[in-house]
This record gives structure tokens, C-alpha cells and sequence, in this order.
């Protein structure tokens, strides 16, 4: 534990001493992130008020010109009105073949038995939809492979002899290719791979893992060298690292925000994010996904309260299920006219984004260090383990000290440390960055094929993630189940990660497919579009020839 | 046998459409019989309403002539 008291000592002293407004763009709430000089939030509240009030004659912080930034918040084509009420019959004809099952026969699962006065432990919805809608294409999801997951994957094979609510493995394996994983740069390779040699150096030298946390035994040089990288490759003075992507959020916004705290989150926001905001005690609003309108009305509204300690923008890079992009340079513009914060999660973006790889901050232009937190993981684009938060030395200190990760989780492995090394270290040779190019390419070939097939995709035509539109969930199941049959492997997606009326195929690009190997997905993707009728775009052929 | 083999690729393909949009495709077999049997009846009251009571309430218009409709209209 030394080290922590250590560490915050040294985080809090820095922190009270210099008030140097542009710091952490302006307000002190950054700078002592609330919790160390109230008195200095409370004068800092009642200036801001004052502001108000001396600019009201003139009228006050004049409003963003939106029309100066790109504000694009990807394409999001609406369905027709016959499509959504034929979804709709359908789900209902769904909970009704349910209620039927449910009143014939009982399923063998655990029930709740002499419980009365106590909560009941199952949602009775989540349980219905799990028995009775999920469980019916449950050979979709959850699908062991037994490979690699590069370019092509091995998938082994299941069957169920009743109905779905049981599998067996038939023996049988199935080589496809990859449409699935977020192996945006290649990197995840195995043997053979650009990194293989470091990464075996490592376990050799540190074994696999540390036993510790990052505060006590578990810091090697590597991770301190992990670290540097980091922070030198974002561009910015100070990163930390930690094992789990998932948990460097909720793990991390807790130390950041408290009570009192507003974050403004975008509807779409991973679950990562919301738990952690609800882990902080945070106060929440979210504004429409990538509506940079309706945030600064958000925004504006919350500054005119005058009781937020600070007021925290929270956004993804790369939204995984929509395969949108943040209009990064309209949020730091709005971001700086109303002295606000902003937390940036780079998890899908970092590494596939920017001409040289750098994630959203490059594909906006934006300086990285005007984003206050620059949050990211290891697991999609660096074919590892982990994540990281990055910006402002004094920030990470901070973290490092009130962020829960570095104190009590377990260090992230070294093999996976070395593998994050290699990687970034190899993206910035000519080879890295015919990886970063190549994503591109394939990225624009397959969007363009598909939206020539006249099927609905959603997001930018940069985002490697590319999400198809089918709607109902049988056509989510036939999809995958033929696709599959033509040796292609992706995933569908339903609810609850979209709409209960908006399940979607989602296709992941990586740097390391062929064109052979994308051609041969787009021919089966078109047959199985003309077999189940999943060409719902309306938009005319001479419009989707232009570019989005 | 050509034109048989057609018209039976023509009847699968429509068949799996309306499974497909009816989400009749991922339910078992006694399941979409009941809706198959659901929607028969439905259509048939349907059919039933229409030649019942909507024809025989249009009568008039339809047994008048041309003569008829301009002196209504």
C-alpha cells in the first residue's frame, strides 16, 4: 500500500497548489476533481453565476455556429413504416407463442420457492425474453472457436437435441472467415505473428502473471515502459494502464466524478461507461445520440443551474453498435466556449482511426490534449488484453491514486504488456502503417459493396465497424446460420444491446483481410440479401454513389 | 419437370419470406401451425365480414348505373 499513500500524497499536493486555470481547461473542479477545496468550487459556482449575470445585457456565452464543424452524426437510414409494424407483429406473435409455452409447459428451471417479503431475484421480463425469445436463437450467440482469431477463425460446432436449451459439441470444426472479432490491425495473429518473439521473452522472463496489484508487487519495468508508450504514442504527458478494458472505466470514473458530479452522456454509450457513471454517484443526462445540438442545450442548461462542481461530457470514439463517429472537433470547440469537461473512450477507435492510427483525436484533428480524459483499451486494434487512461500528468496521479484499477486489480499480465509494446512500436514502421491504410481500404471496399446491394448500414464510412440492419431476429438467426454455411463468421446482434426492434448483423473489418477473402464475403452477403430480403434502403442508386 | 421444379423453388422461397417476417422461422413446428391456423382463421372472418356485411352494405352503389352515380354525384 506504500506506494499508493505514496502516490497520493503526491497527486493531492500538486493538486492544491498551482490554480492555473489552464490546466484542466479552466475550471478548478478538474484541477481538485471536487473533493479537496469545496470552498473553492462553491466561489468558483457563484463567479460563474456572476458571469451570467454581467453577460446577460450583452447575451451571455453566444451559442455554438454548428455550421463551422463537421457535426455529420453518421447515416442512420429509418425504416419504412410497413417494416417497423410487420417487426412489431411479429415480436408480438413471439411473446404470444411465449405466454402459450409458458401456460402448457413448465421449464425445467430454478424457481423462486418460499420467498415471501423478499425481492423477488428474477426479472420477470428478462426471464421471459431469455426462455422464450433469446433461447430460440441461442445457436447464433455465444459461439465457441477453437483458433486464432485472425483473418479466419475455427468454429467449433454445435447441436441441440432440445430446442436450443442445451448444446453438444458434434466434433466437427468449421474454418471461416473472420467478419467478427475487433481485430481491426491484424495483431491478433498467434504463432508466427509480428509480435510472437517479444511476447515469448516476456513469459519467460515475468511468467504470466503478477499476483499483485499495480500499487503493491505487480509493477515490472514493463508496464512502466507500457505506460510511457502510451502516453508518447497518444501524444499526450501521462497514461495508465490497467488489465480489463471494461473495468478501466468503472473502475476509473469513480475516482473522477463524486456526487454533485453532472456527466452528460451520449445515448449510446457502452455499459462500461454507464456503470461507471452510476458507480460515481454521478448525476446523468444523456443527450441524443451524437447530437451535439441537443447536448450544448444540455449543457447550457446545466450551467445556468450553478451547482454542478463539474460538468463531465462522456463519449465514445467509434460507437460498436452503431459503427458511428463522434464529432469530436464540434464537442471540444463547445467544450471550450462553455468551460466544460470531456471524457473521451477510444475503445474501438484507437488504432483504427487516423492516418496514422491515433484514433478520433487524428480523424477529427483534434490536439489530443484538449481532451481532458482520453480513455482507451488494448483488446480491439492491439490484439491484447486491457485498457488505458491517458492525458495530463496530474490527472493520471490522480487516478492513479482515487481510481480503483491501479490500487486493488490485478496488474495486467506481462505477456500481454509486451504484446501491446510490439504492436504499438510496430505501428509506426512502414508496416504498421500499411496496417492502418489497409483497414481503411477495406473499410471503404465494404461499405460501398454493401450499400450498392441497397442493404441499410448504419455509421461513417471510416468506422470498421459496420453494422447491416435486418430488424426482426429471425432474419438476424437465418443470416448468421447461412453465412455460417458459407464460411463466413459474424455476428448478430439484438436486444438488449440494440432496440428490441432493431437486431442487426454487424460485420468488424480487419487490416489482415485479403480482397479475395472480402470479395468472397460480399458474394455470400449479397446471395443470402436476395434470399431473405434484407435490401431495406430506400435510398436511390445515384444518391448511394455519392459519397457519405 | 423444369416448370414444376420452378414454381416449387418460387413457393420455399415466399414461404421462408413469411416465416422469415412473420418470426415464424426460429419457433417450433407445432408453434407455426398454431399461427399458420391463427391467421387462416383471422383472414377467413375477415373474408367472411367483407362478403357479409361490406357487400351487401354497398349493394345499392353497386347495382346502380351510371345514370345513378351522376345523380348522386
Amino acid at each position: 500500500m506504500a506506494a499508493t499513500v505514496v502516490n497520493g500524497c503526491d497527486g493531492t499536493s500538486e493538486m492544491i497548489s498551482p490554480n492555473k486555470p489552464q490546466d484542466c481547461n479552466g475550471k478548478q473542479g478538474k484541477l481538485l476533481n471536487g473533493k479537496v477545496n469545496k470552498y473553492e468550487n462553491g466561489f468558483v459556482k457563484s463567479t460563474h453565476l456572476s458571469n451570467g449575470d454581467t453577460k446577460w445585457s450583452s447575451g451571455g456565452v453566444p451559442k455554438m455556429d454548428w455550421s463551422a464543424y463537421d457535426t455529420f452524426p453518421g447515416s442512420f437510414e429509418k425504416c419504412t413504416l410497413l417494416t417497423a409494424a410487420l417487426t412489431h407483429v411479429g415480436l408480438y406473435i413471439l411473446m404470444f407463442l411465449g405466454f402459450v409455452n409458458q401456460l402448457l409447459f413448465k421449464p425445467k428451471v430454478a424457481t423462486e420457492k418460499n420467498r415471501e417479503g423478499y425481492a423477488t431475484l428474477y426479472d420477470p421480463f428478462e426471464t421471459f425474453f431469455s426462455r422464450y425469445l433469446y433461447r430460440r436463437v441461442r445457436h447464433c450467440f455465444n459461439r465457441p472457436i477453437c483458433s486464432t482469431p485472425g483473418a479466419e477463425l475455427t468454429l467449433k460446432e454445435r447441436a441441440s437435441d432440445d430446442r436450443n436449451w442445451s448444446f453438444r459439441f458434434t466434433g466437427e470444426e468449421r474454418r471461416c472467415i473472420n467478419l467478427g472479432s475487433y481485430n481491426y490491425l491484424g495483431f491478433a495473429e498467434g504463432a508466427g505473428g509480428a509480435t510472437h518473439a517479444g511476447v515469448r521473452a516476456a513469459v519467460r522472463r515475468y511468467g504470466l502473471a503478477l499476483c499483485s496489484a499495480r500499487a503493491e508487487l505487480g509493477s515490472t519495468p514493463l508496464h512502466q515502459e507500457l505506460e510511457r508508450t502510451t502516453a508518447a504514442f497518444l501524444g499526450v504527458e501521462a497514461a495508465l494502464v490497467v488489465g480489463m478494458g471494461f473495468g478501466t472505466n468503472t473502475l476509473g470514473l469513480p475516482g473522477l466524478l463524486g456526487a454533485g458530479c453532472l456527466a452528460l452522456s451520449d445515448a449510446n454509450n457502452h455499459a462500461s461507461l454507464i456503470l461507471g457513471l452510476r458507480l460515481a454517484r454521478a448525476t446523468v443526462r444523456v443527450f441524443r445520440h451524437n447530437d451535439v445540438r441537443h447536448l450544448e442545450q444540455l449543457a447550457r442548461a446545466a450551467v445556468a443551474e450553478g451547482k454542478w462542481r463539474k460538468i463531465v461530457i462522456v463519449v465514445e470514439g467509434v460507437y460498436s453498435m452503431e459503427g458511428s463517429i463522434v464529432p469530436l472537433a464540434a464537442m471540444v470547440a463547445l467544450k471550450k466556449r462553455l468551460n466544460l469537461q470531456l471524457y473521451l473512450d477510444e475503445a474501438h477507435s484507437v488504432g483504427a482511426l487516423g492516418a496514422r492510427g491515433r484514433g478520433v483525436t487524428q480523424h477529427a484533428g483534434v490536439a489530443p490534449a484538449d481532451v481532458d480524459v482520453l480513455m482507451g483499451t488494448f483488446t480491439k486494434s492491439f490484439g491484447a488484453a486491457g485498457g488505458y487512461i491517458a492525458g495530463s500528468a496530474k490527472l493520471i496521479n490522480w487516478i492513479r491514486a482515487h481510481g480503483h484499477a491501479h490500487t486493488y486489480a490485478h496488474s495486467m499480465s506481462p505477456p500481454v504488456a509486451q504484446q501491446i509494446l510490439s504492436a504499438m512500436r510496430l505501428l509506426d514502421t512502414p508496416a504498421g502503417q500499411q496496417r492502418v491504410r489497409q483497414l481503411k481500404e477495406n473499410t471503404h471496399y465494404f461499405r460501398e459493396q454493401l450499400r450498392e446491394m441497397g442493404v441499410v448500414t448504419l455509421g461513417h464510412r471510416d468506422s470498421p465497424v459496420v453494422p447491416l440492419l435486418v430488424y426482426t431476429f429471425s432474419k438476424m438467426a437465418a443470416t448468421v446460420e447461412r453465412l455460417t454455411a458459407h464460411g463466413i463468421a459474424t455476428v448478430g446482434v439484438g436486444f438488449p444491446a440494440t432496440p428490441l426492434n432493431k437486431a442487426r448483423i454487424r460485420f468488424c473489418l480487419s487490416a489482415s483481410h485479403t480482397r479475395e477473402q472480402l470479395e468472397q464475403c460480399v458474394r455470400a452477403v449479397r446471395g443470402v440479401v436476395a434470399e431473405l430480403g434484407l435490401a431495406y434502403s430506400r435510398a436511390r442508386p445515384h444518391k448511394r454513389s455519392l459519397p457519405a | 419437370m423444369e416448370i414444376l421444379k420452378k414454381i416449387q423453388q418460387f413457393f420455399s422461397y415466399w414461404y421462408v419470406r413469411y416465416l422469415l417476417v412473420t418470426e415464424l422461422y426460429m419457433v417450433d413446428t407445432w408453434e407455426k401451425i398454431v399461427v399458420h391456423i391463427l391467421f387462416a382463421v383471422i383472414f377467413t372472418m375477415f373474408w367472411y365480414f367483407n362478403y357479409s356485411i361490406i357487400v351487401s352494405g354497398i349493394a345499392q352503389l353497386r347495382s346502380s348505373t351510371t345514370h345513378d352515380i351522376e345523380q348522386i354525384l
